[in-house]
């Protein structure tokens, strides 16, 4: 069920906020947590039912290791559950992943297991871990398994994030006091749900079929020129913005539609001025994950200059590694590590605020370019796929105008114009997002435009997500719901 | 804050009533059951449009029909919307302006239907090209998820289906139609017109034009769970008028014209021996015919250049009359022999052996139509067009994705329940 079906929209999403403020009014907080838990698994098991043991069992495990280890100390549990959640995920994920390159380095014909990706499951192995860590480091308790059930299997992020770190929603969750504003919920809650729901079905569905014939043109031997080439990777670069973000909006209202908060995961990341800038705001919460879970104990910068640049750059090809069992996703990490690294170098050797003032728009355009090409790889189903794509972006294919049209660059002007000129959702919403939650993303937002909550703004969401609905019968998954 | 709420829900809910009563209430594909209005809805002007996919969709997602006829436009006008001497009837279920992609999902929908016995399917060259996916339309339709009433909703809320409830309207009030009907009779010279400039524009069609084996080996997995399933799946590719076939020729494409001819022979032979629950035309599981390849039918000559009376067998190059396409359902059904034109042969069985032997008798029929005037007058007409350098027509390919198979696959898994009943 995706958030922008007929089905979610019309059925699960109302049938669902009826029925849990019906039970926090005249049952128990207890009972509204069993019907939020009751609905996401029924979301998750939409997809597939078969997925649904696997969830159920990750969490009883997580949950025993974690009662162990508040009971009986960190170790050996805490090891146990991450190899547990790493094995798991190493086996749904990366068996076959693993098995063909032994098949391609070696004589062996090992069989494939093809025993498919389960929905989520890099997600919810990540938050599990989190969660086991949190509890070690004492920043949270394992609490009650309603409230883990639900922290891992929460439906607005479930999916595709963001990743939610246990102790940042854990107290929502056991604040039986809590006081239901059903409107100001309703009314926060579904304009940022209509942002995010606008950003996916009136932009990042329509700039799709541009990056999607470029790359499947790739694919098939073609060999695009050079503006055709950079047609299609803006549009990639655009259409993945527009529908992660979107998704991460619609993921932030519908939680405040029942009254939560989830963690920031955007923040008008093509804005950024350099790479490092570009992981803060860009998918936020995997970034805080990567840092406080795989570079600091990998040593961060605390072990010199060499060792911090290997310790980034093996943490971004891990990152990478994340995204999908491909060479093509430890490349697009392993280029970010390398940009990483030579941000730092030239914070440090280059010449002091060189990209300063005027030539900040230097800076902001290499950026861009930069993640733009490294998007090629992360949307690249092969290696000769994504060559034939960077021979056309670096000239070597020719002008290449063939398949450009005039509604694929006024789309992605458009797309540009909004990115490079407007706020993202979170600065725009920074009056009714709470103090922690933009703490937590660290966002300090600057001065500019903001929603004002009346009546004319009010129609203005209205009918965002007016037309939203009317152009959403074209259902295509979200980009991030297939890692 | 409650205002705020307040008025974000009112309007929001009172926009999508008001939108979506009136599509529904005007109902262009005629889904919703809703009771015509004289004089407003009554002439359903929009069923054989691009949104008659939506229409054909619910019907096959409805069930009941014991034989289908899908298809592209050639089939919407090349066939009678209630085809005769089919024992049990056949629908045609032709929509405009499809591809296989549409057909075979069109096909897996309905399937579900345990009365199905057979599929008759309209197939082309154009069909497994990349240029073309699936109209807007498709999504909107029961096609997409092959849910009806997920269909009913998202047609409502279309902005589509309020272009073509205002359309509609206008229609009915107006006393026009979509598009000017094809006539017996047309102005001295506009006939004339018509084949040299389609004759022209598909010249450079062709030009552009990009097999896509992905669509080959989608179709394969309809034929092979349909066939699994009992259904007799009876293919058959579309006659052209001579001119349309050299434009084909002329481009380039022919010799991968015949290997599609070939690919396809091949595909369907695979499931041939398969046994149908109850077999429509003589023949297995799968059966296929070709009726293209300068057929005598198709080799009268184009209109001349003050000909006002209608071409005995085709519209225009593209699109053959509906006596054609009875004829050929008798064919396929009956091994019926004489031709439209009243010519033998008509239509051969198409199998990877009769594709090699007929290629050879293809080019032989093209041999002796351009040694006759019509043959020349068209040879004359590309000539003087590839002086000219014609641009190949290309748009952006659109290929197939993974929410593609899966939408399928997703049919092709409720197909099993209604074979087992079959």
């Amino acid at each position: 069920m995706l958030f922008n079906s007929f089905e979610f929209l019309f059925l699960f999403l109302p049938g669902v906020l009826a029925a849990y403020y019906l039970a926090r009014r005249y049952l128990s907080h207890l009972a509204a947590l069993f019907v939020l838990n009751l609905a996401s698994l029924v979301f998750y098991a939409w997809w597939d039912v078969r997925n649904l043991p696997l969830l159920l069992f990750s969490v009883a495990m997580n949950h025993i290791v974690a009662r162990a280890m508040a009971r009986w100390g960190n170790q050996p549990f805490l090891a146990i559950g991450i190899i547990f959640n790493l094995a798991l995920l190493g086996f749904f994920k990366y068996a076959d992943f693993l098995i063909g390159n032994v098949n391609a380095l070696t004589p062996l014909e090992l069989p494939l297991l093809n025993v498919g990706l389960p929905l989520a499951i890099s997600f919810f192995s990540f938050q599990q871990i989190s969660f086991l860590v949190d509890i070690a480091r004492k920043k949270t308790a394992p609490g009650h398994i309603f409230s883990h059930t639900l922290f891992v299997s929460f439906f607005p992020h479930i999916v595709a994030g963001p990743l939610v770190q246990h102790h940042q929603i854990a107290a929502q969750f056991a604040d039986d006091k809590r006081k239901d504003d059903l409107s100001a919920n309703l009314g926060i809650g579904l304009t940022i749900f209509s942002i995010g729901l606008a950003k996916k079905v009136l932009i990042a569905e329509n700039i799709e079929p541009f990056a999607s014939s470029l790359f499947a043109m790739a694919e098939r031997g073609g060999e695009p020129g050079l503006i055709a080439a950079w047609i299609g990777a803006v549009a990639y670069a655009l259409q993945i913005f527009f529908d992660f973000s979107g998704y991460s909006d619609m993921a932030l209202g519908l939680a405040r539609c029942l009254g939560y908060r989830l963690p920031v995961n955007f923040n008008g990341p093509y804005k950024s001025a350099s790479v490092v800038e570009f992981w803060r705001r860009w998918h936020i919460t995997l970034s805080h994950f990567l840092r406080d879970h795989l570079y600091i104990p990998l040593g961060g910068n605390r072990k010199g200059e060499v060792r911090r640049y290997v310790n980034l750059f093996a943490t971004m090809l891990l990152g990478g590694l994340w995204h999908g069992a491909a060479w093509t996703f430890v490349i697009w990490g392993g280029l970010h590590g390398l940009g990483l690294t030579v941000n730092h170098f030239w914070a440090k050797w280059g010449p002091k605020n060189w990209f300063a003032g005027r030539r900040k728009v230097i800076a902001i355009g290499l950026t861009f370019a930069f993640t733009t090409i490294a998007w090629v790889f992360f949307r690249a189903e092969s290696w000769s796929g994504a060559g034939r794509i960077l021979a056309g972006m670096f000239g070597f294919s020719g002008l290449g105008l063939d398949g450009v049209t005039v509604e694929a660059i006024a789309w992605i002007v458009l797309g540009l114009g909004i990115v490079w000129s407007l706020p993202d959702t979170p600065e725009v919403f920074s009056d009714a997002i709470d103090e922690q939650t933009m703490k937590d993303a660290e966002i300090r937002p600057k001065p500019g435009p903001r929603w004002k909550f009346s009546r004319g703004t009010a129609i203005a969401a209205a009918a965002l997500l007016f037309l939203s609905v009317l152009n959403a019968w074209k259902t295509s998954e979200f980009i991030y719901y297939t890692f | 804050m409650t205002r705020y709420a307040s008025t974000l829900l009112i309007a929001l809910f009172a926009g999508l009533a008001l939108f979506g009563g009136f599509n529904a209430l005007i109902d262009p594909f005629g889904i919703t059951g809703a009771p015509d209005i004289p004089g407003l809805t009554a002439r359903d002007t929009r069923l054989l449009e691009d949104g008659g996919r939506v229409h054909v969709a619910d019907r096959l997602a409805r069930g009941g029909d014991r034989a289908i006829l899908l298809g592209s436009s050639r089939t919407v006008d090349g066939f009678p919307h209630e085809p005769e001497h089919w024992p049990g009837g056949i629908y045609n279920a032709g929509m405009r302006g499809t591809n296989i992609f549409e057909l075979s999902q069109a096909a897996a929908l309905a399937a579900r239907n345990e009365e199905l016995r057979c599929v008759v399917i309209g197939l082309d060259l154009d069909e497994f090209g990349v240029h073309s996916k699936a109209k807007a339309t498709y999504w909107l339709s029961a096609l997409a998820d092959g849910r009806r009433w997920l269909s009913l909703a998202r047609v409502s809320l279309s902005p589509n289906t309020f272009g073509a409830s205002l359309q509609l309207i206008a229609d009915n009030l107006t006393g026009g139609e979509p598009r000017v009907p094809w006539a017996d009779t047309y102005p001295a010279g506009a006939q004339r017109e018509r084949y040299e400039s389609g004759a022209r524009g598909i010249y450079s069609w062709y030009q552009g034009y990009t097999f896509d084996p992905e669509r080959l080996m989608m179709f394969q997995d309809v034929l092979d769970a349909l066939t699994a399933s009992g259904i007799q799946v009876t293919g058959f590719i579309h006659p052209l008028h001579a001119w349309r076939e050299e434009a084909l020729v002329r481009s380039g494409e022919l010799d991968e014209y015949l290997a599609f001819r070939q690919l396809l022979a091949e595909t369907f032979e695979a499931y041939a021996d398969r046994e149908p629950v109850e077999a429509c035309v003589p023949g297995g599981g799968a059966v296929l015919w070709d009726f293209s390849g300068f057929q005598p039918f198709a080799r009268q000559p184009a209109p001349g250049p003050e000909q006002t009376g209608a071409h005995p067998a085709f519209y225009e190059p593209s699109h053959y009359l509906p006596h054609v396409g009875q004829a050929m359902l008798e064919r396929m059904r009956l091994e019926r022999m004489e031709a439209p034109s009243g010519t033998v042969p008509f239509g051969v069985r198409l199998t990877p052996e009769t594709a090699a032997s007929t290629a050879d008798a293809l080019r032989e029929r093209r041999q002796a139509w351009l040694e006759r005037p019509d043959g020349q007058a068209a040879t004359a007409m590309f000539d003087d067009l590839e002086l000219t350098r014609p641009e190949p027509e290309v748009s952006p390919p659109q290929f197939l994705n993974r929410d593609d198979g899966r939408s399928l696959d997703d049919k092709l898994e409720r197909i099993a329940p209604a074979a087992s009943r079959r």
